[in-house]
């Protein structure tokens, strides 16, 4: 049995629903990820993800120590990371926009203090918790609740992006002109940030808080190596993340490796391969 | 020309600070409608910040600022802009059409219109890149992309141009013909043309305004062109701070 067919044997199998919810995930979260993925790479905000992923470790952990020790049962870790998220979305927004404060550092303060928190929680959580798996990923993480949740965000996100387009597109070609046409560039600017703190959170279940920068960056990176317009630019790292999720999820399968690295080093690949085809085609046009 | 004399730009004592460092300090002037003010000035003078109370992106500490007898935020709809070449990405994945409709675009919601479509197509045309509408921005030279940022500044017709050092990235024959397309878009609008280069300044602009923390402002006819062609062979300002500008002013 060749390894497609082990695969796909897999995804009918009832026994291991994780595979199909994992495919699933993957499929649905890429529209996020490739809208989102393209603004954060054209308005070079791929650390501002970073430190937002980080510390979404912070949010993981607080809810797994509130829901053991207090019984929070509400708080899920997906939805404790999706609060920290955004709150750390819009400090690292409002700090920007507003304080006198290097952007630089406010990242470095966010990334390091959530994870530090994060951990805390969880070695002050009862019983045995995995943190790899919230680190590095894990399809096991992905259940019936995580899919409609993952479905819903990545909706909305997706939703929100088509319907302001137009301003989206000013805003992170030239802010300072979008704020002369009366645009409110600081609402727009935590618009992006909230965005990119949901679709962060999306990920983590798949790819894990240490990657995800890497799968929010590298397929839409990879499309504007080869678009001429931002809205090919997402279309295309919606299609990539969609192809790198799947093969990743195949060859992980077939391979017994982890899903979250073996996705990310496939994006990886593919984004080395287009640069290199894209820059022998352009030295070649210019032999010519 | 009676057309000229309607004021559209009043500064009255206007005065702009970071923190306690003043960059602008007592400066007065009027701008009239159809005029074409070339803005000279030493780096770090002032001319930036003048353009950025004119564009309302920041409040004078002290005086008055009007724009077509309206506060600059308010008025920034009659404003078109064109920053310096260096202001953005130029690698952006965006056509040149799109980048022309950035100047029409609603400021909260809403998409662009078959009005904005067609005035867009219109301000290609004006600046001489309709056949280029559909290529990306990323691919046309310097100059090129700096036509496409005026047909964006004109895409929504102001009554006022503000132009920052637009011929800073193009070459001295791409500058000729800017210059050209400037001077005639100067016929039906207020121009500010913020440069370096003296040579533009004497023979296309009805009025200089020299910043270097005051302003002071000069007819075209007070920088002789000999004088002006001595500023090639010297840096620019100067020679114009000394011999054009009443030096008490400037602090070189």
């Amino acid at each position: 049995m060749n390894a497609l067919t082990a695969f796909f044997a897999a995804l009918n199998n009832p026994n291991v629903p994780f595979i199909r919810y994992a495919l699933f995930a993957g499929l649905m979260s890429s529209t996020a990820f490739g809208m989102v993925g393209g603004i954060v790479v054209v308005r070079r905000i791929s650390y501002v993800a970073g430190a937002i992923s980080h510390a979404a470790l912070a949010g993981l952990g607080a809810s797994l120590y509130f829901s053991e020790v207090h019984a929070v049962h509400w708080l899920t870790p997906m939805l404790g990371a999706g609060i920290v998220a955004v709150l750390c979305s819009w400090i690292i927004a409002l700090v920007t926009l507003y304080a006198a404060e290097r952007e630089d550092t406010i990242i470095g303060a966010i990334w390091a203090v959530g994870m530090a928190t994060g951990l805390i929680f969880i070695a002050k959580t009862p019983g045995y918790v995995d943190a790899m798996s919230y680190l590095f990923g894990n399809i096991l993480l992905v259940g019936r609740t995580e899919l409609r949740i993952i479905g819903m965000a990545s909706f909305v996100t997706a939703l929100t992006v088509i319907l302001f387009y137009p301003q989206i597109q000013s805003l992170c070609f030239d802010e300072t002109y979008a704020e002369t046409r009366g645009q409110p560039t600081a609402f727009f600017t935590l618009l992006l940030y909230t965005l990119s703190a949901v679709t962060v959170v999306l990920m983590v279940s798949t790819v894990g808080i240490v990657m995800v920068i890497a799968m929010l960056t590298l397929p839409a990176a990879t499309a504007g190596l080869v678009a001429r317009r931002l809205q090919t630019m997402m279309v295309l790292a919606i299609a990539l993340c969609a192809l790198a999720n799947t093969a990743g999820l195949a060859t992980s399968y077939y391979l017994n490796v982890p899903t979250g690295p073996t996705t990310i080093i496939l994006s990886g690949a593919l984004y080395l391969v287009t640069l290199v085809l894209r820059t022998a085609a352009k030295r070649l046009r210019r032999g010519m | 020309m009676a057309q000229k004399r309607f004021p559209v730009v009043t500064a009255r004592n206007l005065s702009f600070a970071y923190d306690t460092a003043a960059v602008l300090q007592g400066v007065n002037f009027t701008a009239y409608a159809g005029e074409m003010i070339a803005v000279i000035g030493p780096n770090g003078g002032g001319k930036s910040t003048l353009i950025k109370l004119i564009l309302g992106l920041i409040e004078p500490t002290q005086g008055s600022l009007h724009v077509l007898g309206k506060r600059p935020s308010v008025a920034r709809g009659e404003i078109g802009y064109v920053p310096q070449y260096t202001h953005f990405d130029t690698r952006f994945p965006i056509s040149v059409r799109e980048v022309v409709l950035t100047g029409c675009t609603r400021p909260v919601f809403g998409r662009h219109t078959k009005a904005d479509k067609a005035a867009a197509a219109g301000a290609l045309e004006r600046v001489g890149l309709s056949d280029r509408a559909l290529d990306s921005f990323a691919e046309l030279s310097g100059g090129q992309q700096q036509r496409v940022l005026i047909a964006r500044a004109l895409v929504s017709d102001p009554s006022i141009l503000l132009l920052d050092e637009p011929t800073a990235n193009v070459d001295a024959f791409m500058s000729d013909r800017f210059l050209e397309l400037v001077v005639n878009l100067a016929t039906d609008r207020t121009v500010f043309f913020v440069t370096h280069d003296t040579g533009y300044v004497s023979e296309e602009s009805d009025r200089v305004f020299c910043i270097n923390r005051s302003l002071v402002e000069h007819p075209v006819a007070a920088l002789r062109q000999d004088l002006v062609h001595a500023t090639y062979s010297q840096p620019v300002r100067k020679v114009l701070h000394n011999k054009h500008i009443d030096t008490t002013h400037m602090t070189l």
